[in-house]
């Protein structure tokens, strides 16, 4: 069975860090448990 | 949990060049990269190794970061030497990376807690879209038979 990919805020989180032409930008960490 | 997936389906979205490495499944570069002992030697292993270079504007995703012993000393160098690039590091236990004499890069990192599924995004991956609506809505209640499928899915 194939699960649908559900769309979180954690990924327009992560689209906006991704996105983000600043330079010297921060180091993205993600965490969370496995 | 997801962390793995999450990134690498934003990073698919963003269609930019990507260098990717998971520690826990390359050994062999994890304990290249724990005999490096200098920034610059770090670089150059990077670049041997996943062709990646911090000039071209690219996405360094390293995931299970906290496996190496040494990363974490670097993290304060990948924001301050690498002004184009973009550093992902995803882990479990992202606080091992600033073990022994290595202090925790404040200012340098931001970070992003990947917390399990709310119920109703469980519902949604179940795709019971409605059901996620229905809980999401306030209401009086439920009727017998919803609350059945509720507490059952």
């Amino acid at each position: 069975m194939t699960i649908p990919y559900v769309v979180r805020h954690e990924d327009r989180i992560l689209e906006r860090f991704i996105l983000d032409e600043t330079p010297h930008k921060s180091v993205l960490l993600v965490e969370g448990a496995r | 949990m997801g962390k793995s997936r999450l990134v690498e389906h934003a990073l698919r979205r963003a269609g930019k060049p990507t260098f990717e490495v998971n520690l826990e499944h390359d050994s062999l570069l994890r304990a290249e990269l724990d005999d490096t002992r200098e920034f610059p030697e770090f670089q150059d292993l990077l670049e041997d190794r996943l062709g990646f270079s911090h000039k071209g504007g690219g996405i360094l995703f390293v995931d299970e970061a906290q496996e190496s012993r040494v990363l974490g000393r670097y993290v304060r160098f990948m924001k301050e030497r690498w002004p184009k690039a973009t550093v992902i590091l995803s882990g479990s236990t992202l606080t091992r990376l600033s073990r022994g004499d290595t202090r925790c890069p404040v200012g340098r990192v931001q970070t992003l807690v990947l917390w399990p599924f709310r119920f109703s995004e469980f519902l949604r991956a179940g795709t019971k879209e409605h059901l996620a609506e229905e809980i999401l809505r306030p209401s009086d209640g439920f009727c017998g038979t919803r609350h059945r499928t509720l507490l059952s899915s």
